[in-house]
């Protein structure tokens, strides 16, 4: 019986994959992998660079063990219908030598919610965030700790499942092709390498070491990157932050309004005050602010802003092939560049929303 | 010895056939949790689109008598002007194919616009903006779903002529206000859905339509939090069955692309 998910309606790839040897070697040498979908994301550079880094397989977590993580992935790539994530997990659990009855085993008992107590929690948890309909409060974190997890583990967990929306969305709105994924571990040749495979997969899971940031964080989302303090993930995801606000390709002034669209849409009120320092600096009255956010139009608010910002609020909640037409229109409008950062920043804005809604507590 | 060995071998028969019995017994129960599983997340998919996913969570964990939340939403009433007429004029099947057609205008003009239908009732549809997951931008869903219904039917009166079928016409209320989603019905059949004020105040407002001679009213709770480049007009304050104070409805005549303060100016007093 294969999974649902695996015939979720699907557009046509929206970007074209424009190989750089110059930056997937830079890449390389930095986190030590430059996979090829990375390819699709080069227009804008610090997308690509943010996606490397934020692979939580890749030393950033120090306590959350790797089956939990595979759990999580599967479950919030279903949740938001990535056909492209989920497949590439299945694929990925495949190679490090699970069955396809065992997988598909796996999924029926998520489906039933038939998974031990501990891990149960976890995944309701993640089944929450990743639908936010509402959005998780601190309450939310209770039944994980009742289960036995840390607090360390708990904001490990939450930024595990924001960073599957985000990539869920980068891939899910330009339609990156999952179709290669689905087939590639019935190959014969992938089932002749699989133990060869698996084992380099194996030794690519890293656990991170304690780290402090090189500076202390301040502007948007400052406090929510205090609570990753100590944890690789707090300097990383600081710098995702800092390379995507410096990003020329679309105004900072645009990229502030997304934000603050995603977090009106959430609910969250943290969010919104996150980005209002930005919003402020740019010379934007909260009233402008308010009017922008409403109705996608207000003064400064360019035609493209103005699409812009729509798509922002279709990102939040969506039917995959519904969300990829509107993409494809928006796509229409931008150069590549600004398309695939207009991506990058929405699938950045679900998932720090939403973390930001999880771990709510100030430093 | 030899007298043992029959019933040893015997015995070894019996556990051999026990075991295959048991074996062809396991893959039978194995086979039926996964149809049953199957189905489970067939049915599972199924009710994410009649209700939100928490509301499918909750029912299958807490029971449906746990589903009720208060919330404030947007209620659009769409109604066949002229419908028993059209009955009349008829045979049932072409009346069938119109009634269809549209229905499924209705419903696709909504659902580009992130409505839900929550019912029909007989040539009513009864829409939910916000019901289901929140929605703060609910008003302007609405109002662009209107559009988008007068629009869609435009285009569906042309295949009507040309198909020498009868043209149709229809009125849109809408209305913001508090209602409770959840689970109504009988022991053995509910529907999520919403009940309150709110739904009887937007079949309310549709009925104005006809007096107005406007396809697509809304009320003053839909028009504060509505985008200025909605061009409206607005209608005298009439008396509706069952509401005490005399309704005031605005009209939506269009959408323009004029900046913010100009479109609030575009409101405009109605000449009836």
């Amino acid at each position: 019986m294969a999974s649902p998910l695996l015939n979720v309606s699907w557009d046509h790839c929206l970007l074209e994959p424009a190989p750089d040897r110059q930056a997937e070697a830079a890449l390389r040498r930095e986190t030590g992998s430059a996979p090829g979908w990375i390819r699709y994301f080069l227009s804008c550079p610090w997308l690509p660079r943010a996606a490397v880094r934020l692979s939580v397989y890749n030393k950033l977590l120090l306590h959350l063990d790797f089956p939990t993580l595979d759990l999580l992935e599967l479950v919030v790539s279903r949740e938001n219908a990535c056909r492209y994530c989920y497949s590439m997990t299945r694929l990925q659990l495949r190679m490090l030598g699970m069955s396809e009855p065992r997988m598909q085993e796996l999924e029926q008992r998520l489906a039933r919610g038939d998974v031990e107590p501990k891990a149960a929690a976890a995944v309701q948890f993640a089944r929450r965030m990743t639908r936010a309909t509402p959005l998780v409060s601190s309450q939310d974190l209770e039944p994980m700790r009742a289960a036995g997890y840390s607090d360390a583990e708990i904001r490990e967990i939450a930024f595990t499942v924001a960073t599957i929306a985000f990539f869920n969305r980068i891939a899910t709105i330009p339609a990156l092709p999952p179709q290669s994924w689905e087939q590639l571990a019935d190959r014969w040749f992938m089932q002749l390498l699989r133990p060869l495979v698996g084992r380099v997969m194996r030794g690519g899971r890293k656990r991170g070491q304690p780290v402090t940031f090189p500076t202390p964080p301040d502007g948007p989302f400052a406090h929510l990157l205090l609570q990753f303090q100590g944890s690789p993930i707090g300097p990383v995801l600081a710098r995702a932050l800092d390379e995507m606000w410096a990003s020329p390709i679309l105004s900072r002034h645009c990229k502030a309004l997304m934000f603050a669209v995603i977090g009106y849409g959430l609910g969250c009120e943290r969010s919104r005050a996150e980005v209002a320092i930005v919003l402020g600096q740019e010379g934007l009255t909260p009233e402008d602010v308010e009017q922008i956010i409403s109705h996608f139009d207000g003064p400064g608010v360019n035609n493209m802003e103005s699409a812009l910002l729509a798509f922002a609020r279709d990102t939040i909640w969506y039917e995959p092939i519904q969300l990829q037409r509107r993409a494809r229109e928006l796509r229409n409008q931008l150069s590549a560049a600004q398309f695939v950062e207009a991506v990058g920043v929405v699938s950045m804005a679900n998932a720090l929303c939403r973390l930001r809604a999880a771990l709510p507590q100030q430093p | 010895m030899n007298a043992a060995y029959p019933i040893v071998m015997l015995g070894l028969a019996a556990a051999a056939a026990l075991f295959i019995w048991q074996q062809r017994r396991l893959r039978e129960l194995r086979a039926r949790i996964e149809v049953s599983t199957a189905e489970l997340q067939r049915l599972q998919l199924s009710c994410a689109l009649l209700a939100p996913a928490g509301v499918v969570e909750r029912l299958f964990t807490d029971g449906p008598e746990s589903i009720a939340e208060h919330k404030v939403f947007t209620a659009m009433f769409t109604d066949l002007v002229g419908y028993t007429a059209l009955a009349e004029k008829l045979d049932p099947q072409a009346l069938a194919e119109v009634l269809n057609g549209y229905f499924q205008l209705v419903a696709d003009s909504v659902t580009e616009h992130r409505g839900r239908i929550g019912t029909f009732l007989g040539d009513g549809i009864l829409i939910f903006f916000g019901a289901l997951e929140p929605n703060p931008w609910q008003c302007n869903d609405a109002a662009q779903a209107g559009l988008a219904i007068r629009a869609a039917v435009a285009r569906y009166n042309t295949e009507l002529e040309h198909s020498g079928l009868p043209r149709i016409s229809i009125g849109v209320g809408i209305h913001r206000g508090p209602g409770l989603a959840g689970l109504i019905g009988s022991r053995d059949r509910r529907e999520y859905t919403v009940v309150g004020p709110t739904l009887n105040m937007a079949a309310r407002v549709q009925t104005l339509t006809r007096e107005h001679g406007h396809d697509i009213l809304l009320t003053e709770s839909v028009r504060e939090q509505l985008d200025p480049r909605f061009e409206l007009a607005a209608m005298p304050a009439v008396p509706v069955k069952g509401i005490t104070e005399p309704v005031v409805t605005y009209a939506v005549l269009g959408r323009g692309d004029a900046s913010s303060e100009q479109g609030r100016e575009r409101v405009v007093e109605s000449s009836l």
